[in-house]
């Protein structure tokens, strides 16, 4: 199973003042994940626990340009799988999108580190 | 000499383990007060490694697949166990991480702990009271309103798991800044690129042209997004703390590979199955074989083990417990089996010892005598998957067995796989 463990990409957002979310699902079955994420330098969510529910970053328009960092360590404590997994979702923006990450580790007890890195832009202000 | 006697002498012990462990899987049964955990292959007397229980939506297929010589005809004897919650992985299926599961009712508890099982049976000779010239199908559930919470052996390990994640997000974090804060021109290079696609994009217009147009747009990005993260996934490697990482790496290895999930507390279990013969193979002409319905309940404590408790009603089943596990012979017998059963030890102990007494009444009137049996378990966990069990007690009265009323067995249970 290949393995895709870093995220490197663009989310489009525009002028609204609509709330921009992110939401993290944790695979598989039984894993142990600890989160945390920062948008630029300013911490937003620190050493999280499992699935993060759908959380408010901040509005559109005061997004342009920010980079938003996930660091996610997840330990294979799961007795049915080596799978490990990492979705995260972000919506609010100009589109919903989904960035599914994911790594089979060779051996329980082994951990998987995800490094994703999102930069907010509104193209018309570029 | 002293050599020669030790082995013939270990040889024998052990022969007699092997025997014993035999005889004690064709005569009785020692974990009475338990749901089948397949109720549709228990009713028709599979054995557990007859069935089939596909983790995903290609084993299924596969597995049906097999049974029915390639979808051209009806499979003749098999057993399928579906956990639909875990077979058909939806988009949303919560939080399955070892914090969503800590969860010890609910509707999600319904929902993971759900079992569908079926099974069709036809048999060459008469065994068992299967009749040959008929086909057997059952059907059955089963699934946990309470399963209990995590013990405190659990609770301290996952802490401990998180803790050491927590340090190690640190250098993550650390090591992504330095990462990001000092990107080579390359990959400064192919980010222009990535939003040089994107210039001049209106997303104020929320058109569903325009969305579409958007979509286009990233998914051409796309590509460079692959490009780029590999790139910086090789810096993000050799810029790390490996001593450190490896350091903690170990610890939490460590621990999680000694990680039990154990559950106390109060749990609630309910399973049930239906059996139908069609007598001449024929599907116009069928009648109930035999069904069941199952409850089990109790509490677990930390240190002084558990109390179990089940109520069974059995329609027509193939062994009467109250006649010494015999076939049963009488048509239309209806039983109704109360249990209590303690167990006493510590819940991840590797030693447990347990005393269990059931009753059973005969519903049905003018068959058999109510009856009661009264056991004793001991089982030590030599290894992951090896056991060593021990039982002693009364069996049901009004038949004998070959020891009068005393039933004693010492047995192996072995495992030659995984020592998950």
């Amino acid at each position: 199973m290949a393995a895709k463990t870093t995220l490197d990409t663009l989310y489009l957002i525009n002028d609204s003042n609509r709330m921009v979310s992110i939401e993290i699902v944790i695979g598989d079955q039984g894993q142990t994940s600890t989160l945390s994420i920062s948008l630029d330098k300013e911490d937003l969510i620190s050493n999280h626990v499992g699935n993060l529910p759908k959380t408010a970053i901040k509005e559109n328009k005061l997004l342009h340009g920010k980079n938003l960092k996930i660091q996610a360590t997840i330990t294979d404590t799961s007795k049915e799988t080596n799978v490990t997994s990492l979705n995260v979702k972000l919506s609010g923006g100009f589109l919903v999108r989904n960035y599914p990450l994911y790594k089979m580790v060779d051996q329980e007890g082994e951990s998987a580190d995800y490094y994703c890195n999102i930069e907010f832009i509104n193209p018309s202000k570029s | 000499m002293k050599i020669a006697l030790k082995i013939i002498f270990a040889f024998v012990f052990l022969t007699s383990f092997m025997v014993v462990a035999q005889q004690k899987d064709s005569s009785e049964e020692f974990d009475l007060l338990k749901a089948p955990i397949s109720p549709a292959s228990n009713l028709l007397g599979f054995s557990q490694s007859d069935i089939d229980k596909p983790t995903d939506v290609s084993a299924f297929m596969t597995s049906i697949q097999t049974a029915t010589n390639s979808f051209s005809q009806l499979p003749s004897n098999y057993a399928i166990d579906i956990a639909p919650f875990w077979l058909f992985k939806k988009n949303n299926l919560g939080d399955i991480t070892t914090k969503g599961l800590s969860n010890s009712y609910g509707e999600k508890v319904l929902k993971q702990t759900l079992v569908l099982s079926f099974a069709v049976k036809n048999t060459d000779s008469v065994s068992n009271n299967f009749n040959p010239t008929s086909t057997y199908a059952a059907t059955g559930f089963r699934f946990s309103i309470y399963r209990g919470k995590y013990d405190s052996t659990t609770v301290n390990q996952l802490k401990k798991i998180a803790v050491l994640q927590q340090e190690k997000l640190a250098l993550m974090k650390k090591n992504q800044f330095q990462v990001y804060d000092n990107l080579p021109q390359e990959i400064d290079s192919l980010k222009k690129q990535r939003k040089n696609i994107l210039n001049g994009f209106d997303t104020n217009d929320e058109s569903p042209d325009n969305v579409l147009l958007g979509e286009l747009l990233l998914k051409k990005a796309s590509k460079l997004d692959s490009i780029i993260a590999l790139k910086i996934e090789i810096l993000l490697e050799g810029n790390k703390d490996t001593k450190q990482f490896e350091k903690i790496d170990a610890k939490i290895k460590q621990l999680a590979s000694e990680f039990q999930l154990a559950r106390v507390n109060f749990t609630w279990d309910i399973a049930g199955g239906i059996s139908a013969e069609f007598r001449n193979k024929n599907f116009n002409n069928s009648k109930v074989y035999n069904s069941g319905i199952w409850t089990t309940f109790g509490y677990t404590w930390e240190k002084s083990g558990s109390l179990l408790g089940l109520i069974r009603y059995l329609y027509n089943p193939d062994k009467v417990f109250a006649l010494d596990n015999q076939v049963n012979q009488i048509d239309n017998l209806s039983t109704l089996d109360t249990g209590i059963r303690y167990i006493i030890g510590k819940s991840q102990s590797k030693f447990n010892c347990s005393i269990e007494a059931i009753y059973r009444s005969a519903l049905s009137k003018n068959t058999i005598d109510s009856s009661w049996r009264l056991m004793a378990n001991a089982d030590y966990a030599i290894l992951k998957n090896q056991k060593l069990t021990f039982s002693f007690g009364r069996n049901y009265d009004g038949t004998t067995t070959k020891d009068g009323n005393l039933i004693a067995a010492l047995g192996l249970v072995a495992g030659f796989g995984n020592k998950r």
